[in-house]
């Protein structure tokens, strides 16, 4: 067994009864103390009594004696006095040996691993988790943002296309201002439509009228017109804002959309008298350019036609036949 | 593990606990072992011998819950049903919590006794030695 020299065997005896401080209990059979030694007080046990009972002494001691096999060892055992043991038991005949060997150096390194994986853990943890919230987070933007849309679709019934596509896009900023500009308004009514009102009912009212203005509105886009207001049979839109082209093509524009109005509403008014709803609708449009100023408040951006304007154009409309001119 | 400044339990710390059920007195050896991480897996042999255990997960990190199960699972099969309790630590951090009381109650519908903790407070680390004792020598 001993293939050292004398010499290093006890040096390297002298080493670990030193520095891995060194100590052993002794017990019998019956567990009591026979015997204890080496650097006890390293380990708070300085004070044991041989002849007494070892495990009310060395209460880390209950549960491992008397041992069930000829050796048995439980490494890194932290003891009151804080430092940290391997305890090694060896049986020898009917007695057992406890050997303690020092650890704390070992001890303290691996906890301080131990503690810096711990914490690696938890920053990872703690990434994953935030990232987690991040993610609800977009969800409830993307959330926020679809409800913005779909409330932004429903505002878009209710204004022309081009200021809906201006104010969204950002083009055009809905600040309290007032602006002034020359416009090519148009303005159109139903000839004699009170008194055809007072032949229908209201069903049929409201579907003469959707199907009318969706049709006059969807060729006023077409050729660029604003779609300004629907007031009762009347149509009022406008060439120039927030798109122009120059005050003389939104006048052609105008009156090319005029005439497109004229042969649909021809068209409208073979299926409407087919249909028996209506055999009177007709209309007719003018056109004038006219200074007119954007009045805009938070809750309400519109264009103020002076009151001269519809009142001429209005003269044009009611001097002209049915269906007829410009 | 139950210090007011946490320390990672390194290899294992025996600790002696004295609980008075009113009509005995039973006295605990605590063996507090290192848990189970990346770096550090239990030794199974540390646990020959015990009369019950604590597992202790925190309830803040759901991760935890998985690594007291699968101790468990590995304890019962090596040492077969022992008396054991489910400690749910860092009861005091309520707005970090992240087990789910459906998962609780699951565990408790197999008979399992699941206690929230605070290693802070000191909140139901007694009532568990206690009932642990109380399975532990009848």
């Amino acid at each position: 067994m001993e293939v050292l020299p004398a010499s290093l065997a006890e040096r390297l005896r002298e080493l670990t009864y030193n520095e891995r401080a060194v100590a052993y209990l002794h017990v019998d059979a019956a567990l009591t103390l026979m015997g204890a030694d080496g650097h006890l007080d390293n380990y708070g046990l300085a004070a044991v009594r041989l002849g007494e009972p070892v495990v009310e002494q060395v209460y880390f001691l209950e549960g491992l004696l008397p041992l069930e096999e000829s050796s048995y060892f439980v490494p890194s055992v932290e003891l009151d006095s804080g430092r940290a043991a391997d305890l090694h038991f060896h049986q020898d005949g009917a007695t057992v040996w406890v050997v303690l060997l020092d650890v704390t150096a070992a001890r303290d390194a691996a906890r301080q691993m131990q503690q810096k994986a711990y914490e690696m853990t938890l920053l990872q943890e703690k990434e994953v988790q935030l990232n987690r919230r991040l993610e609800s987070l977009n969800r409830d933007l993307e959330a926020a943002n679809d409800f913005l849309v779909t409330i932004s679709t429903k505002i878009s019934h209710y204004l022309a296309p081009q200021i809906y596509k201006s104010i969204f896009s950002g083009q055009k900023d809905v600040a309290i201002h007032t602006e002034r500009k020359e416009l090519t308004i148009f303005f159109s009514d139903i000839k004699d439509f009170t008194a055809t009102t007072e032949r229908l009912q209201p069903e049929e009212i409201t579907f003469l009228l959707n199907e009318y203005f969706t049709e006059m509105s969807t060729i006023a886009l077409k050729h660029g017109g604003t779609v300004d207001k629907f007031i009762g049979d009347a149509l009022i839109s406008f060439f120039g804002d927030p798109e122009t082209k120059g005050t003389v093509e939104d006048a052609r524009a105008c009156i090319n959309m005029a005439t497109e109005m004229q042969s649909r509403l021809a068209e409208l008014n073979v299926k409407w008298r087919s249909a028996g709803k209506n055999s009177r609708s007709a209309c007719a449009w003018a056109s004038t350019p006219a200074s007119a100023t954007s009045a805009t408040s938070a809750a309400l951006t519109a264009w103020t036609i002076p009151p001269s304007v519809p009142r001429l154009i209005s003269r044009r409309v009611s001097s002209r036949s049915p269906s007829l001119d410009i | 593990m139950f210090s007011e400044t946490y320390l990672t339990t390194v290899g294992v710390k025996i600790d002696k606990k004295t609980v008075d059920l009113s009509d005995r007195i039973v006295n605990l050896i605590l063996w507090d072992l290192a848990g189970e991480d990346d770096i550090n897996s239990l030794r199974m042999t540390n646990l020959r011998g015990a009369a019950g255990y604590v597992l202790v997960a925190d309830g803040t990190r759901p991760s935890t819950l998985d690594v007291a199960l699968s101790l468990h699972k590995r304890v019962e099969a090596d040492f077969g049903p022992l008396p054991f309790v489910l400690l749910l630590n860092k009861s005091d951090l309520k707005e970090q919590w992240a087990i789910s009381d459906i998962a609780v109650a699951e565990l408790q519908q197999k008979g399992w006794w699941v206690q929230p903790s605070s290693a802070r407070t000191g909140e139901g680390v007694e009532a568990a030695f206690k009932d642990l004792a109380v399975r532990a020598s009848s």
